[in-house]
């Protein structure tokens, strides 16, 4: 509403109730069209000298946090609490909506709903679809902006107290979409005569606190607005950004050592079932750094059997540093018409080497076949290769998971406020 | 600038438009009818209220780099509120209307809808309408009337006149207004014009 003009702010102006007398202080513009008496409810036509009789309300029944005469300054902006209107929405929802009055801007809505705060100026920016045509989470576009369709219902007037800018009557009822874009909301409100069109963002408590200087606290929020950001400390964003990155860095780490972190072959020995009855000794092959990471890859061709391997792994000059054993065992058959298989003809193992030096392997064995799986069957031929500096990825695999942890933490409750803010609708939807 | 009295209190009326064909007379309220330079005293007006600008009969401004004497203003009144057409005349000889409403203007000039309506009833709400190259949506579909006005105006006018209208706005800054008049619906389509941009003579903004 930047084209908006709006006089400097006039000089309180007061009129005399037509119905009872009392004074009646006006705080708004010449743009002010109606106004309730404080004392006797009586609603006034003040568009004329004549000051007409209109309506009555029977005011609110509840005094609010922001009365008629509430100033502030809400972003950035000073402000008056000129009239307030309380509609309802079938008989489960009700809301209010307090008209503020700014010299240097004219009038904004505050809309107050379950302790929820929304501040709406009216727009000349039009949806480029028609409204008949919305419907229930479609998008519709207005301007540069997609909005969704959050809700689509009617609601009627219920009380009216203050200054309004046109002419409210009691059980007056309109149709009304909001379409939203956190923290942003585009609002359509129609009847039999008019359509009208409005834009606004979510306001927090605290705005509404320390914008109007309220001393005492506001109730809690219910549930999540259909324009509420999804809000996260400075703290826990910086957090969340950080895992991310750190998650980067693991994934591509992890990629690199399954690429290219399988480490260098050094030896590779193949024997026979028998062979290994009274044990085979490798090549002997060097380790050049200490602490080096090694992995031995078993293979052995046995067909519903089993081979178990003992490996010592011996330095030259100084005996066996190292014990270890692996099985290779590999099923298969037919059940039912359907075959099936278990168990691998390959397998590894990962062991450290703690110092540099010359090494070779002793590998004796031995196996099993047959429904008894009893030890004594020889007939396979296996080998063993040795790969050296081979990178390790479970501890990439470990980083990664304890860099997700609060970025996934993030998303899974930015998933759950996503499925509050609409499940309310979803009921409503269903029900119609 | 033509000079002459009021037939009922005598004070001067200065009548800037060779087209006024109503004047009230801002010393009695009198109502004055002009015709064919013949005067008339039609009724009495009271005085209107003022509008959220605060723009007066006989203020001078400038508008789209032309300068404009405010001749006279006629309210009408609906259902929820009100709204003001001023009466201005350029430098150039040529006038308009200008809408004040809800403390935005709007300048208005005749135009051509491609679809022609014989009545408002035939008109619907969110109706595109087209002008020109120019789309809007019909927004408001209303009755009004006529409840004052006030200094020169180019057409005669009673309180009381009901006036069926609707009006809407399209994505530029433009909107446009159909009218039923005897003859039929007639459109104008309208610039919202900053007030900013409407300086008086003295230089101040309104």
């Amino acid at each position: 509403m930047s084209d908006s003009i709006i006089n400097p702010s006039p000089d309180l102006r007061r009129i005399a109730c037509q119905s009872c007398g009392g004074n009646i202080n006006l705080r708004g513009s010449n743009e002010v069209e109606m106004v309730v008496c404080g004392s006797c409810g009586s609603q006034l036509d003040i568009s004329s000298d004549e000051h007409k009789i209109i309506g009555k309300s029977e005011g609110f029944r509840s005094r609010s946090f922001l009365g008629i005469g509430s100033q502030g300054t809400l972003r950035g902006i000073k402000c008056e609490v000129i009239g307030r209107i309380r509609y309802r929405q079938d008989t489960l929802y009700v809301w209010d909506e307090f008209l503020l009055y700014s010299p240097e801007i004219g009038y904004r809505w505050l809309v107050w709903e379950n302790n929820h705060f929304t501040l709406l100026a009216p727009t000349k920016n039009k949806p480029n679809q028609k409204p008949s045509s919305l419907s229930y989470q479609k998008t519709v576009n207005v301007g540069n902006f997609t909005f969704t369709v959050f809700e689509k219902a009617s609601a009627e007037i219920t009380e009216v107290e203050g200054e309004l800018t046109w002419i409210a009557k009691i059980k007056d009822r309109m149709e009304m979409i909001d379409a939203i874009n956190p923290p942003q909301i585009y609002c359509i409100e129609w009847n039999s005569k008019e359509i009208e069109y409005f834009i606004g963002s979510y306001v927090t408590q605290e705005e509404i606190v320390k914008g109007f200087g309220l001393k005492q606290s506001l109730p809690s929020p219910i549930g999540v607005y259909p324009c509420q950001p999804f809000v996260t400390s400075p703290s826990v964003q910086a957090m969340s950004a950080t895992g991310w990155i750190f998650s980067s860095v693991f994934v591509f780490l992890l990629g690199w050592a399954i690429i290219a972190g399988g480490g260098s072959t050094v030896i590779s020995t193949s024997f026979s079932g028998q062979d290994l009855l009274t044990g085979v000794e490798s090549q002997e092959f060097p380790i050049l750094k200490a602490n080096t990471i090694c992995k031995a890859v078993f293979s052995a061709n046995v067909q519903n059997a089993w081979a178990w391997f003992d490996i010592d792994v011996v330095k030259t000059d100084e005996g066996e540093v190292l014990d270890f054993g692996e099985q290779v065992s590999y099923y298969t058959g037919v059940e039912g018409g359907e075959s099936w298989s278990e168990g691998s003809q390959r397998t590894s193992q990962v062991f450290k080497i703690t110092d540099p030096g010359q090494y070779k392997l002793k590998i004796t064995g031995t196996g099993g076949q047959g429904e008894s799986m009893q030890e004594g069957f020889t007939g396979y031929n296996g080998s063993i290769t040795i790969y050296r500096d081979v990178v390790l990825f479970r501890y990439f695999v470990c980083g990664l998971i304890v860099a997700l942890f609060l970025p996934l933490l993030q998303l899974l409750r930015k998933s759950l406020f996503e499925h509050n803010r609409w499940a309310s609708e979803e009921d409503d939807d269903e029900d119609e | 600038m033509e000079s002459t009295n009021c037939p009922s209190c005598g004070a001067g009326l200065n009548l800037f438009s060779p087209l006024t064909k109503l004047v009230v007379c801002a010393h009695c309220g009198s109502i004055v009818s002009i015709r064919e330079d013949k005067l008339s005293i039609k009724g009495k007006q009271s005085g209107l209220a003022p509008t959220v600008s605060g723009l007066q009969i006989g203020q001078s401004g400038e508008l789209e780099k032309k300068r404009f004497t405010v001749l006279g203003r006629v309210r009408y009144k609906y259902d929820e509120g009100h709204w003001d057409e001023w009466h201005l005349r350029f430098n150039d000889g040529s006038e308009c209307w200008l809408s004040e409403d809800e403390g935005e203007f709007c300048l208005e000039q005749p135009a051509k809808p491609s679809k022609r309506f014989r009545s408002i009833s035939e008109v619907e709400l969110g109706e595109t309408i087209q002008i020109g190259s120019w789309n809007g949506s019909v927004d408001e579909k209303n009755s009004a009337e006529c409840v004052g006005f006030e200094g020169e105006l180019p057409e005669e006018f009673d309180v009381g006149d009901k006036i069926a209208y609707a009006e809407g706005s399209g994505d530029s800054n433009q909107m446009f207004t159909l009218e039923e008049d005897e003859g039929g619906v007639i459109c104008f389509l309208g610039k919202w014009v900053p007030l900013a941009t409407v300086t008086s003579n003295t230089g101040s903004k309104f």
